[in-house]
C-alpha cells in the first residue's frame, strides 16, 4: 500500500529500485554539471590561487614559486590601495543610485495598473543591451564637438565651453556612474516590482479603512515588507559592482591618469598590458578573499537580523 | 516577513473592531468625486511614466537615429534627434568595409551553443537537486549559489592561461566553455526554484505510473516548466551574444571575432566614424531585441521568480 504522503517521490522508489541505484541516478543527472563546474570554475580558481604565489611573466613556462612575495608587494602597492578605494567608491555610488531609480520606478510601475507590463518592458530594455553599445552610446553623447549633452548644456548656458567629461578628473566619476546606473537599474526595478506585487493588498485596504494616509502606509507597510529584498539586492549588487569591468574599461580605460582605476581594471591591466600574470593572480586572490569575507559577513548579519526580528 | 504578518494580524483585528465606523466612512465618500480625482491622478502618472520612458530611451534613440544620418550631417554644430536626410549607406558600408557578417555568424554560433548546452546541463542538475536524494546535496546547492555571486574578472587570468596551455586560444570553443562557467550556476539556481514551484504530486504520480526518472523529467517536468526554460535559454543567449571581456582576451584574429569585439574595433584612437559605429551597434542590438520581445513575459517573470526567492 502506498503511503498517503509521497515525500519527494522517495516512498515509491525505495521499494522499486533499492537504495544503491538512487545515488547512481542522481550521479548521472549531476555528472555533466559537475564536470563543467570542475573544469571551468573549480580548477581555474585553484589554478589562479596557485599562480598568485609565482613570479610568472605572461604565458612563459619558466617561472618559480616566490612564496608570499606578491602579497607583501600588494600591501605596499599604492595603485592597489587606490584601485580598492575606487572600486568601493564606484560600488557605493552605483548601488545608491540604482536603488533610488529602481525602487522609484518599481513603485511607479506598481501603481500604474494595467499599463504596467508595457512600461515594465520599456524600462527593462537597457539591461539586455550589450555593454559595448552602452559604453559607446554614452561616449557619443558626451562627445565635446558633436555630442548632444554638450550641445544642450551650451544652449541652456550651463557651460561656457564644451567639455568631454571622460577627460576631466572632476567629471569622470559622474561620466562612468551614469551609464552604469542606466545599464543596471533594471534588475533592481524588476526585483522590487515583484516584491511589491507580493504584498497582500488586503493589508493596504485595512490600513486605509483605519484612516492611514499614503505616507503612513508606505512607511509602515511597504518598507517593512521589502526589508529582506533591500538587503538581498544590496548584497548582490555590492559583489557585482565592486567587480564591475566592461563599462569603466570601455569608457575610460582607468583614466584620466588612473583616476578611475578599479580593482578589476587593475587585474586586467596587470595581466594583459604589463604581462605580470603572477602578480595579477595575487591581486585577484586578495580580491577574492575580500569578497568572500564580505559575503559571509553580510549573510551572517542577515541571519542575526532575522533572529533579532523573531525575538521582538 | 514575520513583522509584516504580525502587523497584518493586528490590522485585521482592528478592522473587526472598527466594523461599524467602516460602513459610515465608505458611505460618506461620494463615488463621483473619487472617480474624477483618480482619473486626474492616473493621467498625471501616465504622463510622468511616458516622460521617464523618453529620458531612459534617449541614449538608445540617439544611437538608432545617428545610424541613419549621413557623415556630413553628424559633423554639423547643431545636432538633431531625427536625421535630416535618411540614409542606409552606413549599414551598406558596415558589410562592405568590415567583415561584419562573419562576426555576426561567430556570435550566433557561440551564443546558441552556450544556450543549448547550459539549458541541457542545468535542467538535469536542477532536476537531481529537487527530486533526487544524494549525499552532499546541500554542499552542491551552497556551492552553486556561491559561484553565482562569483565575479568573472577573477577567472580571466587563469582561464586565459588554461586556454593557452590547451591550445584553445582564438577558438569559439574557448568562449563557449568560459560562458558556461557563469551561466551554469545561474541556470541551475533558476531552474531549481522553478522546479520547486511545481506540484510534487504531479511528479509523484508520474513515478507511480512507472515513469523512469529520465522520462519523468522529459515528459512531465520540462513541459510544465517552459517559462523557466525560456528564461535560461534567453538569458544565456543574450549573455553569449553580448559578452565583451572574455571575447576581448581569448579572441585575437579577425575571422574569429564576435560582434562585441567587431563593434569595439570601430572605435579609433584618433577619429571615430560614429555613423558606422552606431550602425554596428544597431545591428548588434536587433537579434537580442527580437529574441527578447518574443519571450519577454516569460523572461521577466522567470527572472523575478529566481531573484525574489532567497
Amino acid at each position: 500500500m502506498l503511503r498517503p504522503v509521497l515525500e519527494w517521490g522517495v516512498a515509491v522508489d525505495s521499494k522499486r529500485l533499492g537504495r544503491g541505484l538512487f545515488r547512481q541516478t542522481a550521479f548521472w543527472f549531476l555528472l555533466p554539471a559537475i564536470l563543467a563546474l570542475v573544469f571551468v570554475l573549480i580548477y581555474p580558481i585553484s589554478y589562479g590561487i596557485s599562480m598568485s604565489f609565482t613570479n610568472r611573466f605572461f604565458t612563459y613556462a619558466n617561472y618559480g614559486y616566490v612564496g608570499l612575495q606578491n602579497f607583501v608587494t600588494i600591501l605596499h602597492d599604492p595603485l592597489f590601495i587606490k584601485a580598492l578605494a575606487n572600486s568601493l567608491k564606484f560600488a557605493v555610488y552605483v548601488i545608491v543610485f540604482d536603488t533610488l531609480v529602481g525602487f522609484g520606478l518599481a513603485l511607479l510601475l506598481n501603481s500604474a495598473g494595467n499599463h504596467n507590463p508595457i512600461f515594465r518592458v520599456i524600462f527593462f530594455i537597457p539591461w539586455i543591451l550589450p555593454s559595448v553599445v552602452v559604453a559607446f552610446a554614452f561616449r557619443w553623447l558626451y562627445n565635446d564637438t558633436y555630442g548632444l549633452i554638450n550641445y544642450l548644456m551650451l544652449k541652456w548656458q550651463l557651460l561656457e565651453t564644451a567639455v568631454n567629461p571622460l577627460a576631466r578628473q572632476e567629471l569622470v566619476w559622474g561620466g562612468i556612474i551614469l551609464p552604469e546606473v542606466w545599464f543596471s537599474y533594471a534588475f533592481v526595478m524588476l526585483v522590487f516590482a515583484a516584491a511589491l506585487k507580493s504584498i497582500n493588498p488586503n493589508i493596504y485596504e485595512a490600513a486605509r479603512i483605519d484612516g492611514a494616509n499614503r505616507w503612513q502606509m508606505f512607511t509602515n507597510i511597504t518598507l517593512p515588507a521589502l526589508k529582506s529584498t533591500f538587503i538581498m539586492v544590496t548584497i548582490l549588487q555590492l559583489v557585482w559592482e565592486i567587480a564591475s569591468f566592461d563599462i569603466i574599461w570601455l569608457m575610460t580605460k582607468g583614466g584620466p591618469g588612473n583616476a578611475t582605476l578599479t580593482l578589476s581594471l587593475y587585474i586586467y591591466k596587470l595581466a594583459f598590458e604589463f604581462k605580470k600574470t603572477g602578480y595579477a593572480c595575487a591581486v585577484a586572490t586578495s580580491m577574492f578573499l575580500m569578497l568572500v569575507v564580505l559575503i559571509v559577513c553580510s549573510f551572517m548579519l542577515v541571519r542575526y537580523g532575522d533572529r533579532y526580528d523573531e525575538k521582538t | 516577513m514575520c513583522a509584516v504578518l504580525c502587523w497584518s494580524d493586528t490590522v485585521i483585528d482592528m478592522m473587526k473592531k472598527h466594523d461599524k465606523s467602516l460602513d459610515t466612512k465608505l458611505a460618506s465618500t461620494s463615488r463621483h468625486d473619487k472617480h474624477r480625482s483618480s482619473y486626474m491622478h492616473h493621467s498625471l502618472k501616465m504622463l510622468l511614466l511616458i516622460g521617464l520612458a523618453f529620458i531612459v530611451w534617449l541614449p538608445l534613440l540617439v544611437v538608432i537615429f545617428t545610424s541613419f544620418k549621413t557623415r556630413a550631417e553628424i559633423a554639423t554644430a547643431v545636432p538633431t534627434l531625427l536625421p535630416q536626410t535618411f540614409t542606409f549607406d552606413n549599414y551598406a558600408r558596415l558589410f562592405r568595409l568590415m567583415r561584419f557578417e562573419v562576426y555576426l555568424w561567430n556570435s550566433l554560433l557561440v551564443a546558441s551553443l552556450t544556450a543549448a548546452i547550459s539549458l541541457l546541463v542545468s535542467s538535469l542538475a536542477a532536476y537531481a537537486l529537487v527530486w533526487l536524494r544524494f549525499k552532499g546535496k546541500r554542499i552542491f546547492q551552497g556551492f552553486t549559489l556561491f559561484v553565482y555571486l562569483f565575479p568573472q574578472i577573477l577567472l580571466v587570468v587563469p582561464l586565459f592561461l588554461m586556454c593557452y596551455r590547451l591550445g584553445l586560444l582564438d577558438t569559439k570553443f574557448a568562449l563557449v566553455l568560459t560562458y558556461l562557467a557563469f551561466i551554469l550556476p545561474f541556470g541551475i539556481w533558476m531552474l531549481k526554484n522553478y522546479f520547486e514551484s511545481i506540484s510534487r504530486t504531479l511528479v509523484d504520480a508520474a513515478l507511480v505510473d512507472g515513469c523512469t526518472y529520465w522520462q519523468c523529467l522529459w515528459r512531465v517536468v520540462l513541459p510544465v516548466c517552459l517559462p523557466g526554460l525560456a528564461t535560461v535559454l534567453t538569458y544565456s543567449f543574450i549573455l553569449g551574444w553580448n559578452e565583451y571581456m572574455f571575447a576581448s582576451i581569448l579572441i585575437s584574429s579577425n575571422p574569429s571575432r564576435t560582434v562585441a569585439i567587431g563593434v569595439q574595433t570601430l572605435i579609433g584612437n584618433h577619429g571615430t566614424d560614429f555613423t558606422l559605429l552606431t550602425a554596428a551597434a544597431v545591428v548588434m542590438i536587433i537579434p537580442t531585441l527580437i529574441f527578447f520581445m518574443f519571450i519577454q513575459r516569460w523572461f521577466i517573470e522567470g527572472l523575478t521568480l529566481g531573484g525574489s526567492q532567497d
